[in-house]
């Protein structure tokens, strides 16, 4: 059953994590993001320097967000597998997959906006970069929607050998909760829940990390006992 | 057959409660709650004047109220467990009471959260609060998923109240309700007990 089709679609997935990190460190320099306590003319500058960084990184964000889809529908095919004839949930899981990566498209977008024309007043850029750091954190919001959703999915199966493993189930629950705190970034512009504090930002980043390797292995490994062709009930 | 070994070989080699995959989410979430209560503890004692004169502002009889509550959830959950495990029909009642329990620390947070938000002292208007509202909130979001996870484990008995799902389930889902339990004493030792330099 078109393990080799599958197989390459799992690795859209690292893919992207790839074209994401590239952008975010190498080329715009916000990883770790800036401050949110930068002043107009900082932020402007910051831009400035790095504008072809931007610029070129607002296109990575933007293809990592076009190129993933393999990989979200190759969980999905896996999550239906599980679900049965009604898939509610991974129903739910696909949609806020969408959602998400529409986010990360616009996160592309608006550093795009804030690199893209040299004589844009300061604030201008600022405030674009700023819709870029948002767009990048806040989406956690809907994150945690889609892990749960996963996480019931595959802590469902009834199967004597179930589908996915049930840890992975557990994980998503685990990165479900953890990514909830990207919620209340504007709220702040110091400490841990700031945007580049170590509970908004590096405790769903790294968690994220964990997921998508984790995902990887996961996929891979029901791929390869060919679980989709798996008629237990 | 003795529902506890569950046709699997598992009790000869010493028991894993729950399920092991579950043990995942526990010590994952344990790790971060860590990290969480590392950074609180650097903030108290980079600036205890300030974090004193808020956390003065915290009502102990009330966290105290709330450890009391959820403290005794578990234990009703335990004995449900333990219903569970003799084939005994009150496994419902005992989950019940768990989730009364569970519903009532839910009760005293708003209260406790809304007296705060009326004297003016909300989610960013001191770095205390902030750790107190996020803190207190994200272990909230735990308890509405454990009540929920109680909610669905009391539909899962038979009219007379015995349990019929499988007993890994109920006992995963009762490690879960003892970890919501042992981050709030956490959080109440931190937050409203203890105190540093100055303020004390």
């Amino acid at each position: 059953m078109k393990q080799g089709a599958l197989r390459l679609g799992v690795f859209a997935g690292p893919l992207m994590g790839t074209l994401f990190f590239i952008a975010m460190w190498p080329l715009m320099h916000i990883f770790p993001p800036y401050s949110p306590t930068l002043g107009v003319e900082e932020v402007a500058a910051h831009v400035q320097e790095n504008r072809t960084g931007f610029l070129v990184g607002g296109i990575l964000l933007m293809t990592a967000a076009s190129i993933v889809w393999p990989f979200i529908t190759v969980i999905v095919l896996f999550l239906k597998k599980i679900e049965g004839e009604v898939p509610i949930w991974t129903t739910v899981t696909a949609l806020v997959f969408t959602f998400g990566q529409f986010t990360v498209f616009l996160c592309g977008l608006a550093f795009t906006m804030a690199a893209f024309r040299p004589d844009a007043s300061l604030e201008m850029v600022r405030t674009w970069s700023d819709l870029g750091m948002f767009l990048l954190v806040i989406p956690a919001i809907p994150g945690t929607t889609q892990y749960l959703a996963t996480g019931a999915v595959i802590l469902q199966d009834r199967r004597a050998r179930p589908i996915l493993p049930r840890w992975y189930g557990y994980l998503n629950i685990w990165v479900g909760i953890l990514s909830a705190p990207g919620a209340v970034v504007g709220l702040f512009k110091i400490g841990p829940f700031a945007w580049n504090g170590i509970a908004a930002f590096w405790i769903p980043a790294i968690v994220f990390g964990v997921w998508i390797t984790a995902t990887q292995f996961t996929l891979l490994a029901a791929i390869k006992r060919n679980a989709l062709a798996d008629d237990q009930q | 057959m003795n529902p506890a070994t569950d046709g699997n070989e598992t009790a000869l080699r010493g028991h894993i409660p729950g399920e092991p995959g579950l043990w995942v989410l526990i010590f994952g979430d344990l790790l971060v709650f860590g990290v969480l209560f590392v950074t609180y503890a650097v903030s108290l004692v980079g600036d205890p004047d300030a974090m004193g004169l808020s956390q003065q502002k915290l009502s102990r009889g009330l966290g105290l109220a709330n450890t009391i509550l959820l403290l005794t959830s578990s234990w009703f959950i335990a004995h449900a467990v333990n219903a569970a495990r003799r084939g005994s029909p009150r496994a419902r009642r005992l989950i019940l009471a768990a989730l009364a329990l569970g519903t009532a620390f839910v009760g005293v947070k708003v209260v406790e959260w809304g007296g705060h938000i009326g004297h003016g002292d909300t989610l960013n208007s001191s770095s205390f609060f902030t750790f107190y509202f996020m803190y207190t909130g994200i272990h909230l979001l735990h308890v509405l998923i454990g009540l929920g996870v109680l909610t669905w484990l009391a539909r899962q008995c038979d009219s007379s109240g015995a349990w019929t799902g499988p007993f890994a389930v109920l006992e995963g889902s009762a490690v879960f309700w003892h970890l919501v339990d042992l981050l709030w004493v956490m959080l109440f030792a931190l937050l409203y007990l203890l105190r540093h330099g100055a303020a004390a």
